[in-house]
Formats: structure tokens, sequence, C-alpha cells
């Protein structure tokens, strides 16, 4: 079954060079039926990765491009009068998709951004007293810029605990980047991909997370981390469960694309970063970013007892 | 930083009275410049710039004591190093060191005094150098501002039994050695020389000379006469202790008068405070048991050193003892010597009233009547005397305290040939109704006279009684005469409040608290320490004072273990997991180690790819007993399958163990 992500893996590979290792994270976020946020600079592949993702999974895409206008009913659709039926007829939003990628989610106002992270918890948007399920699988990709830009509204905390991870793509390296000029524009390489794994395919994925073993001795060595997470001084918040509860099903996804049964401290070691760093706030007196907090748990709790 | 600065600023403080002014502007300019490189205005001392302080420091000691040596300039030295190493402390190692130096520094307070009060100044202090010694462990937070004081103050609580038990049990050595130091500060007390003039200081004084303590009666106040030193010899103008009367007296016999009074004995402690001279002061006549209390030849007590810390030493007086029934020609001559042919005119004076007495007794009675009839004054601040002092005393200023009027009516009858003596020491003393001791302070000190009579032995005479027989029944600061002067000269004295009825109260408490300090705490060694430990135990025997150690420590040793096991059972290792740790180990043969935090198979991948690790047979096994470790603790295992590959890590552990050993 692993197979299939690996190949999932490379053909995205064809169009954003050199970032297997994000790739992989944010197949195994969405693996693991969860929200991905990527923050990065304008112009790093975010669209292009979400666009990829898309295609390979068979997924039905959307893109918003949020901007501080953006108003909810522009993300969840509204209802408009047919002269011709005599009614109101709904005309949904870009949200009832499968994949979302709510580009520049920074960059709309609060009302806007809480309006569709209501949706990605619920899996239905309340529209005019009318309940819709969203179509499944339901994926939202957001993008943000650092928010230290300006023109930007900074997710609160609580929202940003509604993404299960967080990555940034980050420049590419020398050689990918020669081969990015030198090729043609990976935006008309896009609409070749394959689509390597079918709906069936991505539900059974989904299902086989949840069965991959998770032994004792793993979970003592979570909740270490978390424990640490919650006592360290220069950590001001520590992990919440849901949290926690993010951290163990990623690293059971990580472990599933790794095709083994079991979780091991390695999993959990490789997506933690992505999984806590937008968790974690540090305490006022230290400025080290989280970046640092998420490497100094590594390095200071034991794996073994 | 807060808290250093905090600690050192106390630590100062103690000495601040000892200290030349210039040293402590130099700490202040010291802090300053402290907080100048804090705040990054000014920049830390070159070494030349240091040097030159090292210097400085040194020739301002010499200049302010005279001297490198002694006390006080070594202390003086010690705090000057303590303030400058604010400088250059900056480094967590630098502060850790500047905080010992303070330890050393706050210990040298108890040199000069041990009181209750200093004893919980040093307390405060060593809590908060403590405090600061914690505060270097955690780094600045602010809502834990006082966390350093907290736990410091719980650690000091937990060390209390101990301390209480050591202090209990633990034997008081006596210094091994000793360094006379020439001390600058040698406190006035009564002088082995009296020439009119040098006790005036005194009266001034109210510090505590020493504290009296009966068993059963106590003596009425007029007859507190605490002889401290005997002057015998009179050079012309002054007296002094006659060299022979240093020497001590091992045969000091003490003969009953053949009268009908019953022996009157007094049975009193005393604690007496440094006075650095190794006189004891005691009723006459008295005799004392406890050890390096001697007896001398002039029927006084003396320590065999000079004292210089808080002692305390019983003492019985009889005071109907008489001294000396017999003197020998010799002594006769000594205690008559009158040398020189200065003052003529109380010679004249003396021969005179001599001339008009029908016997000796006659004459010591005229001599102290002419005290009575003359127009004598007595005060503190007499007229400097010349070349012939008892003659200008006794004739023209009539104006003295008792060092005036005992010395030239010791020298009225030596004039006539008749043994007299000056005698120095103490008079009254103030009872504290708290504790039941007398207090006697240096402003009690007094001088009298002895003469000897024959089958009398030394009779005590006190001619300033003659003058002001106020100055006897009250004491220096109660005289109204003199009071204007000694309160102008006292300053901000506890004293001056002694007719505020509160503040006598507060003060007479205060001072039974120091006694009780003094008598339990100071005094615990040596016998009575034996003594309150047999009291409690019985006999104190090897086996005894084994099994009350055993039986206190033994708890706390019982506590100890029981929680080093609750903690070891808490984190007792899954057979598999030591196993696995035992495998880490070797590998660190190769200089392979595995960090805690890193995973086994990252460290088996590590060790698979090391360049110089071992041979590929055994990174092999090692890959294969890994691959064991991770099926046991992170794949679902059934009990059998589990305790089945349990065993295989135990067996291919053992396997790698011995390649591994053949290989070295």
């Amino acid at each position: 079954m692993h197979k299939l992500v690996d190949q999932a893996v490379a053909e995205v590979g064809t169009v954003l060079l050199g970032k297997e290792q994000q790739v992989r994270l944010a197949l195994c976020c969405l693996i693991a039926q969860g929200h991905l946020l990527i923050e990065d600079l304008p112009g790093m592949g975010k669209t292009i990765l979400s666009n990829a993702l898309a295609r390979v999974l068979g997924l039905d895409y959307q893109r918003v491009q949020f901007t501080s206008d953006l108003l909810p009913a522009d993300v969840l659709g509204v209802s408009i009068f047919d002269r011709q039926a005599g009614g109101f007829q709904f005309m949904p939003g870009p949200i009832f998709s499968q994949l979302l990628l709510a580009d520049e989610i920074n960059r709309s106002t609060p009302k806007t951004q809480s309006a569709l992270l209501e949706a990605m918890e619920e899996g239905q948007v309340s529209i005019e007293g009318q309940t819709r399920s969203l179509p499944t699988p339901f994926f939202v990709i957001a993008t943000q810029n650092p928010s230290s830009q300006s023109g930007t509204y900074p997710l609160p905390e609580s929202q940003l605990d509604r993404f299960l991870m967080r990555i940034s793509l980050g420049y590419p390296s020398l050689a990918a980047e020669r081969k990015l000029l030198l090729g043609d524009d990976s935006r008309q390489k896009l609409p070749l991909l394959k689509q390597c794994v079918s709906k069936d395919q991505l539900f059974a994925l989904q299902k086989a997370v949840k069965e991959i073993h998770c032994s004792e001795d793993l979970l003592d060595y979570l909740q270490r981390l978390i424990a640490f997470s919650r006592k360290h001084k220069e950590i001001a918040c520590g992990l919440s469960p849901r949290g926690a509860l993010a951290l163990l099903r990623c690293a059971k996804a990580w472990a599933l694309m790794q095709g083994r049964g079991h979780v091991v401290p390695e999993d959990i070691q490789v997506v933690l970063p992505s999984v806590v760093e937008h968790r974690l706030e540090h305490a006022a007196d230290f400025r080290a970013d989280a970046a640092g907090l998420s490497q100094l748990m590594l390095a200071e709790v034991a794996v073994l007892n | 930083m807060i808290w250093m600065l905090a600690a050192q600023l106390l630590v100062v403080l103690g000495h601040v009275g000892r200290l030349p002014l210039w040293l402590l502007c130099a700490y202040g300019g010291c802090v300053l410049w402290r907080y100048q490189i804090y705040s990054g205005a000014w920049s830390a001392p070159k070494t030349l710039v240091k040097a030159g302080i090292i210097l400085a420091v040194f020739a301002g000691i010499y200049a302010s004591y005279r001297s490198l040596l002694g006390l006080e300039p070594m202390v003086s030295l010690l705090m000057a190093g303590f303030a400058f190493k604010l400088l250059e402390s900056y480094s967590q190692r630098d502060c850790m060191r500047f905080i010992f130096i303070g330890y050393f520094t706050l210990a040298t307070v108890f040199l000069f005094n041990q009181g209750l009060l200093t004893s919980l100044y040093v307390l405060v202090t060593l809590l908060l150098l403590s405090a600061a010694l914690v505060s270097l462990q955690f780094p600045p937070h602010k809502a834990q501002a006082w966390l350093p004081l907290k736990k410091i103050s719980i650690i000091f609580a937990q060390a209390l039994p101990l301390t209480l038990l050591l202090f209990f049990l633990f034997p008081r050595f006596e210094p091994f050695w000793q360094i006379k130091l020439p001390s600058h500060q040698a406190k006035t007390g009564v002088g082995d020389v009296l020439s009119p003039g040098d006790i005036s200081q005194l009266s001034k004084d109210d510090s505590l000379a020493f504290r009296a303590n009966f068993v059963g009666e106590r003596p009425p106040r007029s007859e507190l006469y605490w002889r401290g030193v005997v002057l015998s010899y009179f050079d012309g103008r002054a007296w002094h202790q006659g060299t022979f009367q240093k020497k001590f007296h091992g045969s000091n016999t003490i003969e009953l008068v053949n009268n009908n009074e019953p022996a009157k004995s007094y049975q009193y402690s005393i604690i007496q405070e440094p006075n650095y001279r190794p006189w004891l002061y005691t009723l006459a006549v008295a005799s004392s048991k406890t050890p390096k209390v001697l007896a001398t030849s002039d029927y006084r007590l003396q320590y065999r050193e000079d004292i210089v810390e808080r002692i305390a030493y019983q003492v019985e007086t009889n005071s109907q003892a008489i001294m000396a029934s017999t003197l020998s020609t010799v002594q006769r001559h000594k205690e008559t010597l009158l040398n020189g042919d200065n003052n003529p005119r109380a010679r004249a004076l003396a021969a005179r009233l001599y001339q008009q007495s029908a016997s000796d007794q006659a004459y010591i009675q005229a001599v102290l009547n002419y005290f009575a009839q003359q127009n004598f004054f007595y005060t503190l601040m007499p007229p400097l005397l010349g070349e012939n002092n008892i003659d200008e005393f006794l004739l023209d200023s009539r104006r003295g305290f008792c060092g005036h009027y005992a010395s030239s009516f010791a020298f009225l009858i030596r004039a006539a040939g008749i043994p007299a003596r000056v005698i120095g020491g103490y008079q009254g003393g103030e009872y504290n109704p708290l504790t039941g001791s007398v207090l006697v302070h240096q402003f009690d000190a007094h001088a009298w006279a002895e003469v000897w009579l024959p089958g009398k032995g030394w009779q005590r005479f006190d001619p300033t009684l003659q003058v002001a027989p106020d100055r006897i029944e009250n004491s220096v600061q109660d005289l109204p005469a003199t009071q204007a002067d000694y309160l102008s000269q006292s300053g901000l004295s506890v004293m001056r409040f002694k007719h505020i009825a509160f503040f006598n109260k507060l003060r007479l408490e205060l001072d039974a608290m120091e006694y009780r300090w003094a008598s339990w705490v100071l005094q615990y060694k040596g016998e009575r320490q034996f003594a309150f430990i047999e009291k409690w135990l019985g006999a104190i025997t090897f086996t005894r004072i084994a099994f009350l150690l055993l039986l206190v420590s033994l708890p706390v040793v019982l506590w100890l273990l029981w929680s080093i096991l609750q903690n070891r059972s808490a984190q007792t290792l899954k057979p598999q997991d030591a196993d696995y740790q035992k495998l880490c180990q070797l590998m660190g043969r190769y200089d392979l180690h595995r960090q805690p935090n890193e995973g086994p198979i990252a460290f088996a991948q590590r060790v698979e790819q090391a360049a110089n690790g071992p041979s590929a047979a055994i990174k092999q096994k090692f890959l294969a007993a890994t691959r064991l470790y991770v099926a046991l603790a992170y794949e679902p295992q059934g009990g059998e399958s589990a305790a089945l590959l349990a065993k295989q890590l135990r067996a291919e552990l053992g396997v790698l163990k011995g390649m591994i050993h053949s290989h070295f």
C-alpha cells in the first residue's frame, strides 16, 4: 500500500523539484485526514504543491485567493433569486470541493478565516439556516505568508490548532533550482500529472492509518515529549491533548508510508516539528523561535526510559 | 544579579562600623561601576587599572591602620577584595566564586561579635547569599522573582534538624592553632595603670562588661565591689600593677576571721565579655574551680590567657575571709613604697594628719574625713593635672572621679607608712529581674583602695563614698550633676531612654535574650555539653553515643533508601531495555554512543554507516539485535512471542559481547 504513496510522491516530484520530504509530509497529513498549512514566502511553489497533490490524488480542486475584502459568502456560497424557477437557489461556493486551496489565508479578515476554519472542523456548513455537508474526502490546504509581512491578519492559536501540520517549503537546493531554470514551466506540466491514488485507495489508506500498532513503549515516549512541552520553562503553553492526538495520528500515517505496521520513535521524530511547531508558543522571556522549541523537545527527551 | 548585590550589601553592612570610610565609598563606586557595565555605558576595568586598584587598596589600608597585619586590616583587605570582585564577576563561575568569598567574609563578623543579634544578622545574610547561589541556577524570570529565596528557605528548613543534632552532639574542639593578631581595637576597660585622667572615657561606655548570676542570696548593691586588678606599685605619679602580682599563686590560702560572725559565702557564675586582658572580676575573697581560671597572690582570679571571647566561670566568694593576715617584710616594703619625692604638699598633709591621730585606724578615718569635709567635687570631666598631680588634686582643684580619690587616698595612707594599694574594677551593677542576673556595664568601672591592717588583712576603703554618696547607691548614669555631660557624650544610646519605662523594659528584655543566647548557645561546649548529654542520656559511653546516632540517623537513612527504591521501581528498566542499553554500551567501544534522544533505528543506521566502526559481522549482529529490540518494543506482540524475542535478544547480546571482547 505504501507503494502507492511512493508513486504519488514521485509524480509530484516531477513538478516540484527537490522537495521530497515536504511532499511526503503533505501526503502524510492528508492520509491522516488533516488539513495542511503551508507557510512560506510568495513564489516558493505552494500553489503548485497543492495543485499537484489534487491531481495525483484525483480530487476536484478549487482555489480561493484570500484578500482583505473577501466575505464568508464568497467562500461558502450564497442563495440567489432565480426568476425562472421563482425561488432562491443556492449557489455553492468554492468550499464545496474535495481539495480547497485557501491561498494566503492570513490576508483575509478574521471573519472569513473563521468561516472557513469552522467548515474544516465540522465537515459541514450552515448557510441560511440549512446545513449542508461538504464532500468527502475534504481537505484544506491553506497557505500563509510569514505574519511579519504587512497587511496580514495572523491566525489565532485556536485556529492554528485546526491544522494538523504546518510545513514550509524553503528555497530549493542549487541543483534543483538549476534544473528548474533549465526546464519548462512546471505549470504547463501540471495537467499532465497522472492520478496515482484512486478515491477508494485513499479511503483505504486513511482506514489503514487507524490500524497501525502503537506500543506502550512508544506511548511512553510520546507522553514524555508532551510532558516536556508542558513543563519546560521556555514554552509558554504546552501541547494540548488535541496536539498529542495529532502527533500520534501523523506518526501512524508516517509509519504506514514507510510500510510498517507499527510506529517507531523515529516516526514521531520525523513528523514532530511539522505537527507541534505551530501549536507551541515560546515564553515571553525567550527569543528562540518555534522551530528551536521543537528541536529542543527532540534533543532533551530520551527515547528509552 | 539582584540577589548578589543585595547579599553583598548585607555582608558589607555587618562590618560597616569597622571599615574605613574610604573603603565604603570605594564599595559604592564598585556598585555604580558594575551597574554601568551592566547597562553597557562603561567598560570593564582593564588589567592595568585592576593592578592600580590593588596597589591603591594596599596603600589605603596601610595608611588607615599603619599596618597590614592585624584583624581589622585583614578584614578590610578582604572586604576590599570582595567589593572589587564585583567588577570582574560575569560568568556563572565568577559569580559562584564571588558568593563563596561572601560566605567567608560573612564568617569574619563572628571575630568581632557573637551576640544574638549578630547571629540573627548572619543567618539572614546567609539566607540571602545562598539565595544568590540558587538564583545562579535559574535564568531570571519575572513571575518567579522570589523563587530562589523560597527554594533556599526550604533547604534551610530541611537542614535545621541536622544542624540541631550536630549542635547538641558534635564535640567542640579547642582551636588547634591560634594567631595572636595585634588588635587595634583594644577595648577600653579597667587599665593596669592608674593616673588621674585614665578612666574618664570608661564612664561613657554603656557596653556590657560582664554579668553575674547568683545562686541563692545576692549581696546588697553597696557590697558589690568587683575586684579586677590590684595596683600596688606607685612610680611617683601613677599606680601600676606590680610585676610580682602577675605571677600565679598556687597555694592561696584563705583564712577565716576569728570572730563570731559566721562565714558568709555567695555562689555565682559570671559570663565575662571579651576584655582583651586576662582579668576576671569577682567579689572578695573568691575562689573558682573552673578550668583555666587561676588564683593570684593578691586574691584575684585571672584567666590563663587574654579573654578574646565570651567566657563563663563559676565563683565562690567568702566575704568574711581575710586577705593576708600577715605581711612579710619585703611585701610590706613594696606596699608602702612611694617612689620619688613628688607631691611634697600631700606628704606634708599626711604627716600633719598622722601626728594628730592616735592610731593607724584613726589616721585612716582622718584621711576619709578630709575628703568629706573639704570642698571636693565629683565630676567626670576633671581638669588636667600637672607634675605633682596628687598635690594639685588634694589641695587645689579638688575635682575628680573615683580614680583621683582612690589613688590620692592610697598615697596619703602610704605616706604614713601604712600598706595600701589601689584596686581597679567595677562597682554595683544593674539587676535584671527577668534573668535574675546582675549586669555590670563599662560605666560601672570604679577604683577604690585597700589598706592592710594587722589581724584584719587587706580592708576595703572607698574614699569616693565620702564625696558623693549617690555615686555608690546609684550608678554613674543616674547621677544628676553629671547627667548632662554623660548624655551629651553618649550620643544615640539605648541608655538614653532609660527613663522611659517602655524602652527600659525593652532593653532589659533584649538583654535577657542576649543572656540566654550567651549561656545556652555560646557556652554550650566542653563540660556543659557533656553535662547536657549526660542529663538526657545518662553516662556518656561510646555505645550510647553510637546508639543515639544510629537511632537518629536510621530513620533518615531508611527514608532515603525507601525514596531511592521508590524512584528506582518507578524507573525500573524492563529486561529488554536493559539488554538493549548494554548492547549500545558495547558500541561505545567503537566510539559510537547512542544519544538519549536517538531512536534505535536511527542509531543502528549510524552504526551501519560508521566508517571506523566495528567489522561488518559485528555490524550485522548489532543490526539483527536492534531489529529484535524494535520488534519487542514497538511491534504488536503476544506474550509468548515476546518472551521468545526477549530470550533471543539476550542471546544476541551474549554473542555480540563475545565477538567484541575477542576483538580487543
